[in-house]
């Protein structure tokens, strides 16, 4: 019992960092229609910001808020290369190039940082609270506790901000929101750059447990678009959700079938999902429009 | 009419010259490369198939690639089918694959597709590196007997090369006659607009069905030309960057046209052998080169450099008068 127990904490804490990963995939699939496969190199890029900041003696709250920075300051790089100038094209085009900004990031951090896993020190490491039997590292419980109210901000910003009503405006209909005023094209930088940092946190905040690698975001990229699958894309609440879901299910699947086959049966899941909804969990069925 | 007939027959002569031709290529440095593009080729062609005539997107076609290489050297070394036997048995179960696969995915679009054909090729990877009592696992399965063809060896790189470039031909020339058949035009209409397809009578669902089978079948046909030619199989060679790889050679090269993927190999292929040159950081200039390929031309490099030289010849009346007419939208 305990065992199990054990096993769906930590399949809710990892699920929270997919939930906060796929928040910035779906917002940034809403507006700008973009399956953006280089997001978890943000993840990557927030981590090697954490690792270097603490070697230099920065204390590491300081360092995931500038991990945040420094991602969005990435992504508007990237964005203004190789994003905006295909913004008129078939989407497949941007999805190719954000193929190739994740190739190019990966061996560049490759090139620059040596491929060798490398250990983040966070003031939490090592120390772990016992709930009654079940063991949660603090990390953990840090990085649940972040994800969760990044997730709450992010949606209360969508929601109820002049901003968010842009975003959600341009992610319904771009033509039409264009026509009643709202700056497209300001709102889809805003929100890749928003997107980006939001995953830039996780990969700072997932560095003391998991190390920083280059090829970290790979996976992440994996599992945070069969999150946005789950939940519909472009729909917020659905990823939040879905994040939750996909990390229960991978943490049993991995404590009671096998790990070597833990991602297939993620797969697996996500296909048949796509079988019986292909909408998503949580979005409402609509005919099609002609 | 005519001029469509001179460029037929011209590219079949041209494919039966550059197999007599590669019969005489002696670098094995050479031979290696080229033999690998071939394959390659083969590759893009087929995902050319779903992306460019039917406008279905597939990344995961290093799955259909990974399960035609296994098919042969699974048959023949385990079980001691003829190879020629056990290409047929390539085709077959990778076409069936695509079938199987084509029946929960055909009625999700764009990047559900995407995503679900993604899912595919990443369990088809992870159940080759998982399942060790029949693949081997990682360490992969070694020993795959070169073929034979009319008594003579295929051992020899330079006779591989010229069966493997036969292949493609026969490959290219059997997805021009479809393309061009009832069931090319189907697609096409599919991939313009699904809707008025179905509402002109067209079997949406079966055709796209086709398309998937066809297009694994002819993925199998790699897979089972990479396994004779290598004589040894792994996993790691059937993984998601295999499956990009492909879909970037194919919409590189100029998705939907039928020398756009194999332009796109061998532009591809030279640049990525260019850029050996530059050791580690090899893979950050190939990823810099594909962002700014999509980002200049995003419709494709064959269909790119056809405007332009169309561009070159039109008399400047024309041009302009052309010009005039607008974009359409």
């Amino acid at each position: 019992m305990a065992e199990f127990a054990q096993t769906l904490v930590n399949g809710l804490t990892v699920g929270t960092l997919y939930s906060l990963v796929a928040l910035g995939l779906t917002i940034i699939y809403g507006v700008m229609n973009l399956a953006n496969f280089a997001q978890g190199e943000f993840a990557m890029i927030g981590g090697f910001a954490a690792f270097f900041l603490i070697q230099a003696g920065i204390p590491y709250p300081l360092a995931v808020v500038i991990a945040f920075a420094a991602a969005g300051i990435i992504g508007l790089i990237i964005h203004l290369l190789a994003n905006y100038p295909l913004r008129q094209s078939e989407p497949i085009n941007m999805m190719l190039s954000s193929l190739g900004v994740s190739l190019f990031l990966v061996n560049l951090a490759q090139y620059l940082f040596s491929p060798t896993p490398q250990v983040v020190e966070s003031p939490l490491s090592g120390k772990s609270l016992n709930f009654f039997g079940i063991f949660v590292s603090q990390q953990r419980l840090l990085i649940a506790f972040v994800s969760i109210v990044l997730c709450v901000v992010t949606y209360l910003l969508l929601e109820y901000t002049r901003f968010g009503r842009a975003v959600r405006a341009a992610s319904l209909d771009p033509d039409t929101a264009v026509i009643y005023g709202v700056p497209t094209k300001k709102i889809s930088f805003l929100t890749f750059v928003l997107g980006v940092a939001l995953t830039g946190v996780a990969g700072a905040l997932v560095a003391p447990v998991y190390y920083v690698y280059p090829t970290m975001g790979i996976s992440l990229t994996l599992k945070a678009f069969v999150v946005v699958v789950l939940g519909g894309m472009g729909n917020v609440v659905g990823a939040i959700a879905g994040g939750l879901v996909i990390g229960l299910i991978e943490s049993l699947a991995g404590g009671y079938i096998s790990t070597g086959f833990q991602d297939a049966i993620v797969f697996a899941v996500l296909f048949l999902v796509l079988v019986f909804r292909p909408e998503g969990i949580l979005t409402k069925v609509q005919g099609e429009k002609v | 009419m005519n001029l469509q007939r001179l460029k037929f027959w011209s590219a079949i002569l041209l494919g039966l010259g550059s197999v007599l031709a590669s019969l005489y290529v002696q670098n094995m440095y050479l031979l290696n490369v080229i033999i690998l593009a071939v394959i390659s080729a083969i590759l893009a062609v087929s995902v050319n198939l779903l992306v460019g005539y039917t406008g279905q997107i597939s990344l995961g076609h290093a799955g259909f690639y990974g399960i035609g290489a296994y098919t042969v050297a699974l048959l023949t070394t385990r079980w001691h089918w003829s190879i020629w036997l056990s290409f047929l048995a390539a085709f077959g179960l990778s076409g069936l694959m695509g079938l199987v696969l084509g029946l929960p995915t055909t009625r999700l679009r764009g990047h559900f597709l995407g995503i679900a054909t993604l899912g595919f090729g990443v369990i088809v990877n992870v159940v080759l590196n998982n399942w060790t009592s029949l693949t081997n696992g990682p360490v992969g399965v070694r020993g795959i007997p070169a073929p034979a063809l009319f008594g003579i060896s295929l051992e020899y790189k330079n006779f591989f090369l010229g069966f493997a470039l036969a292949c493609l031909f026969v490959i290219v020339l059997l997805v021009y006659l479809v393309v061009n058949s009832a069931v090319g035009r189907a697609w096409k209409c599919i991939r313009r607009d699904e809707i008025a397809a179905q509402v002109s009578g067209i079997n949406v669902y079966g055709y796209k069905l086709l398309a998937f089978a066809f297009s694994g079948g002819i993925a199998g046909i790699a897979g089972a030309l990479y396994a004779a030619f290598m004589t040894l199989v792994s996993p790691e060679t059937f993984d998601l960057n295999q499956s990009i790889t492909i879909v970037t050679t194919t919409i590189l090269g100029g998705a939907g046209t039928l020398v756009g993927p194999l332009l796109g190999t061998g532009i591809l292929t030279l640049i990525s052998e260019w850029l050996r040159n530059f050791h580690e950081l090899r893979l950050v200039l190939y990823g810099l080169i594909l962002v700014l390929f999509i980002v200049v031309m995003p419709q494709g490099i064959y269909p790119f450099v056809k405007k332009h030289v169309q561009l070159w010849f039109t008399p400047r009346k024309v041009k302009i008068q052309r010009g005039s007419e607008g974009r359409h939208l």
